[in-house]
């Protein structure tokens, strides 16, 4: 904890009032301006004769196209959504996104390539057109439920392996115990109280998905006395001030 | 397009949804990674990682403000980033805390008593005694983590007036700070 973190949760209105900035027009003097127009003119003479300079633009922000789409691809039938492994908290021993996967993990083997992808990606950067044709795909045999596609994704600097969970599996383990994500709510439902707090998050848990990030040690769960399976859990997420009651059931084999 | 039909893309999945949120606030969010982190290359991956980001984010969240939203997740990533790689520190934002802590004597004192949404609403009431062009300044050079030169050239100064102005600014705020019974 520190000042410049407790900054970063300032108020929205703070954050957009000064969003933008620009140089404040200052008084110019008569005779600078005199001045500053004989030297235009020279300079201008001077340019014409010289040289004529290229002017490069910042190619940033303009990607001339960015497809996006959480079913990044289908494999054998069956919808794969990337997962983000971001580092919060709590998981130091835990590879960041932006650094993302390297290595690939024990027990992924090649299981086959990209064969086709939806999006229009075939000259432009990395940023946001998932996997290319090509690109290898990487599986545990014994665990379908996810695998890996060594490819820039995001980014076009780095390769990494990045996971892919089957949309169908979307867990989390919560103080020990397996849980799905459902759709939750932004207030606590009637009956439910708290019945304790997040203690420990496994990262480790291959089967984790990206929501996972998003729970830290010591957020709130909430239960209901007449069904003490579905649990609640208030979190953050990302930010200091919105705040989401996230429902999980247990997840059967 | 405004903020709203942004949104709604998101909620959409829609293709378009990155692509409309980089055209409106690429550079801006370029700007914070970058001021954060003095490195193009970090900070272009910060920028790639607050849009996904955003895209896990929203659903189900549907911020009042996505300027604010998307500014808050690209200076968390890139404040992430600044502190998980200690060989490349040449980020404003090493400067920017070696300046606010100034105001505290050690983080065990403030952790120990406040957690961090107490110390942001605190800072957020300071801001409000602020007139706005000492609030420009606080916020540019805290949260935005601009240099100097830039304050100075926004607030029509130079910039040995702006490093007094922050001086000033940060003992105000240990003073608020004492007042509202954070032990400093």
């Amino acid at each position: 904890m520190n000042l410049m973190d407790a900054v970063g949760g300032i108020s929205d209105r703070h954050i957009e009032e000064f969003a933008y900035i620009s140089p404040k027009k200052r008084r110019i003097e008569p005779w600078i301006k005199t001045a500053s127009a004989a030297c235009l003119v020279l300079v201008v003479a001077v340019i014409a004769i010289v040289s004529y300079q290229k002017f490069i633009p910042d190619n940033y922000g303009n990607s001339p196209c960015v497809y996006f789409n959480d079913r990044v691809y289908s494999y054998r039938g069956r919808p794969y959504t990337q997962e983000e492994l971001s580092q919060m908290p709590g998981y130091p021993d835990i590879l960041v996104f932006e650094d993302g996967y390297y290595e690939l993990p024990e027990g992924y083997v090649e299981v086959g390539e990209i064969t086709s992808n939806s999006y229009k990606d075939e000259n432009i950067n990395g940023f946001g057109a998932g996997p290319k044709v090509g690109e290898k795909i990487y599986q545990d045999p014994e665990h379908p439920e996810d695998l890996y596609v060594y490819t820039k994704l995001f980014s076009n600097v780095k390769y990494r392996y990045i996971q892919f969970v089957d949309k169908t599996y979307k867990r989390v383990r919560i103080n020990g115990k397996t849980y799905v994500l459902s759709p939750g709510s932004v207030d606590l439902p009637d009956g439910y109280v708290q019945i304790g707090e997040v203690t420990t998050i496994d990262r480790k848990d291959r089967y984790v998905d990206g929501f996972g990030q998003g729970l830290e040690i010591g957020a709130k769960i909430y239960g209901s006395p007449e069904n003490l399976d579905v649990l609640y859990v208030y979190t953050n997420y990302w930010d200091h001030t919105y705040g989401y009651y996230f429902r999980f059931v247990p997840y059967e084999e | 397009m405004d903020d709203t039909q942004i949104i709604e893309l998101f909620f959409e999945r829609s293709d378009r949804a990155v692509s409309e949120l980089s055209a409106k606030y690429g550079k801006l969010v370029f700007k914070i990674a970058q001021n954060a982190l003095h490195n193009r290359e970090d900070a272009e991956e910060c920028v790639n990682d607050t849009y996904l980001g955003v895209w896990n984010a929203i659903p189900p969240k549907r911020p009042n403000s996505l300027l604010a939203f998307v500014c808050r997740i690209a200076r968390n990533i890139s404040v992430n980033r600044y502190k998980r790689d200690p060989a490349r520190k040449h980020g404003a934002y090493g400067v920017c805390y070696d300046e606010l802590q100034e105001c505290i004597p050690s983080d065990e004192t403030v952790e120990s008593r406040y957690d961090e949404s107490e110390l942001s609403r605190l800072i957020d009431e300071f801001l409000d005694t602020l007139d706005k062009k000492n609030r420009m300044i606080f916020v540019r050079r805290y949260y935005y983590m601009d240099s100097f030169a830039v304050i100075a050239a926004a607030a029509g100064m130079n910039e040995g007036a702006v490093r007094t102005r922050l001086s000033r600014l940060r003992g105000k705020l240990k003073d608020y700070l004492e007042s509202r019974g954070v032990d400093v």
